[in-house]
């Protein structure tokens, strides 16, 4: 059980690296934020498999903290969107 | 067990390696305060994995969240005031 755990920690943590990629050339800014965002998203699911597989609870509340301030980097995200599009309307 | 978990563990150590010195040798500044969040993300993925979980904790709630919105509510501001940054190079090269 431990070993599936695992295992899928691992192909998790490989699609975060394929992220990676996206960050790197990704054409417009939206396509990076996004990226960090769906990090944040498979950061979570790492964080929830490796407590139960190494069975440390106390990175539940990790898990907890890391879906919290992923919305907050998107909220100052789109909050910048915005500002920038009032200010070239102006 | 112990062959997942070095993979694991390798996989991090190289991705935060590589996102440090993205975040670093990056010359657009929106790139480099994604850049930093997520490399606050991994960070914090290294810290629970190295059995820190408070440390983590911190990690990802002032490193990654509260530094991220921050650091891009600051670049909205710089750019609202003095229009699309120009390179520093060529900044050097006027004065």
């Amino acid at each position: 059980m431990t070993q599936t755990l695992l295992l899928f920690v691992v192909v998790l943590l490989a699609s975060m690296v394929a992220g990676l990629i996206r960050v790197k050339r990704g054409p417009t800014s939206s396509d990076r934020m996004l990226a960090a965002q769906l990090m944040g998203t498979t950061g979570v699911a790492i964080l929830l498999l490796l407590s139960e597989a190494i069975s440390r609870p106390a990175l539940l509340d990790v898990a907890l903290v890391f879906a919290l301030l992923a919305a907050v980097t998107g909220i100052a995200f789109v909050q910048r969107y915005h500002a920038m599009e009032t200010g070239e309307q102006e | 067990m112990n062959s997942l978990l070095w993979i694991l563990d390798i996989t991090l150590c190289g991705s935060l390696l590589w996102l440090a010195w993205q975040t670093l040798a990056t010359s657009d500044l929106f790139k480099a305060i994604v850049l930093f969040i997520v490399l606050g993300l991994v960070m914090a993925l290294a810290w629970a994995r190295l059995d820190a979980p408070d440390i983590a904790l911190a990690e990802a709630a002032i490193g990654a969240g509260l530094t991220g919105a921050l650091l891009l509510s600051t670049l909205t501001a710089i750019t609202k005031r003095t229009g699309p940054r120009t390179p520093p190079e060529t900044m050097d090269a006027d004065t």
